[in-house]
């Protein structure tokens, strides 16, 4: 037997707390249901894709590892690497596959890990919880903060930082974090190009060695931390590929095109989407150019680029006939890489 | 850290006149050549700017 209940308002009756129907979770405005998709404003929170390699020995500048996350160093020596879940355990939920692990071997006091989500109006004067699951191995960080920090761009207004939480501490085991602020309006501020708002999950203020390995981070709108939000793999690809393409061929050959003049070659870069902003591109340490049989590396200089299809054109140092040459080929079989950076 | 910058030139397909478009940039310890594009919103381009606000110079081609 069916039935019907007809009201006009529910409201919450624990303060703080929302009103739950059927598992699907209404408060402050939003609707937070498990399994609904496109609430996680991080991308590859779950650390599921690695185009850049799966480890990495870096010391001060910036360097990307997992796709879309920034390891600063400042002075610090550090290793960034995947780690692996063993399968079914069930410290972490939602079984997921890997882990970013750093190792911290030489002491800094700035050393952070950072994801910058395009636009900084993202989230802009609305409640925001950040999750994250974290743990150390054998030395352990003293304490460490979390921050999110609105950038305005090129030309923009100077950041501004919220911060989250300071003086949290790891164990060995598994642990979620579970954060929550309200961000400042960006009201009255100025934008310019590459604004974005940064989650800087860990910042170890301590000028110590240490090691910390993080999964599963979520950055969603409203109050509450709800579970994990799990995407394809493919659509996850799709969504860091905006940011940053690399591509092995399999094969010698790099750029098909043809002669423009007797010293530019133009050809397309095969690109999987529209990226951010016109792309940094390089053709890998090994690229040559195909001069009637012979290589010349220093002659290739790429000269311009688009960020739609990968339309470029590049300029070549050794004179040549109109037309003879037909693509850039690398010394190595099966080893023609290329690489197009739009990260903010 | 940036070792050297080097500007690049592309030929307009309609006046045949060469124009700036962007950099060749190389990194210390590095032979790996990247082509920085003139655009405010690629974030080497910014690197670019911050290293001649440093007090360094960008080269023309040879």
């Amino acid at each position: 037997m069916s039935s019907e209940i007809k009201v006009d308002t529910i409201s919450e009756k624990t303060s703080a707390n929302g009103v739950t129907i059927d598992g699907v979770l209404i408060k402050d405005g939003s609707i937070n249901a498990n399994g609904t998709g496109r609430k996680n404003y991080i991308i590859n929170g779950n650390f599921d894709i690695w185009q850049r390699g799966t480890s990495l020995t870096g010391g001060g500048a910036l360097n990307f590892l997992a796709d879309r996350w920034q390891f600063e160093g400042s002075g610090a020596i550090y290793n960034l690497s995947q780690g692996t879940f063993t399968v079914g355990q069930t410290d972490v939920p939602n079984n997921p596959k890997y882990y970013l692990d750093i190792t911290v071997t030489s002491a800094d006091d700035l050393s952070r890990l950072e994801q910058n989500i395009e636009e900084v109006s993202t989230l802009s004067g609305e409640n925001v919880t950040v999750s994250f699951w974290a743990k150390y191995t054998t030395n352990a960080p003293t304490n460490f903060n979390t921050y999110l920090i609105q950038k305005f761009g090129s030309g923009g207004s100077a950041d501004v930082t919220t911060t989250l939480a300071t003086g949290q501490t790891l164990t060995t085991s598994w642990q979620k974090f579970t954060l929550t602020t309200t961000l400042p309006s960006i009201s009255g501020k100025t934008v310019g190009a590459g604004s974005s708002l940064m989650l800087r999950p860990f910042w170890n203020p301590n000028n110590e060695t240490y090691d910390v390995q993080i999964a599963q981070v979520q950055v969603e709108k409203g109050s509450v931390a709800t579970d994990f939000e799990v995407r394809p793999i493919g659509e996850e690809l799709d969504l860091c590929q905006r940011y940053y393409q690399y591509a092995n061929t399999g094969s010698r050959y790099v750029i098909n095109g043809a002669l423009q003049s007797t010293t530019e070659f133009r050809g397309l870069i095969p690109s999987t989407t529209t990226m951010r902003t016109t792309p940094t591109v390089s053709l890998g340490t090994s690229q040559v150019l195909v001069n009637n049989g012979g290589y010349d590396n220093d002659g290739v200089t790429i000269s311009s680029v688009s960020n739609t299809v990968g339309g470029i054109a590049v300029t070549i140092a050794t004179a040549a006939t109109s037309g003879s040459f037909q693509n850039f080929q690398s010394a190595s079989l099966r080893a023609a890489t290329y690489e197009l950076d739009a990260e903010l | 850290m940036i070792e050297s910058v080097t500007k690049t030139y592309v030929e307009n397909e309609e006046t045949q006149e060469l124009e700036h478009s962007g950099f060749t940039l190389l990194y210390v310890g590095s032979s790996e050549k990247w082509f920085i594009p003139k655009d405010e919103g690629n974030r080497h381009y910014q690197e670019v700017l911050q290293w001649v606000a440093d007090g360094n110079t960008i080269s023309e081609p040879s």
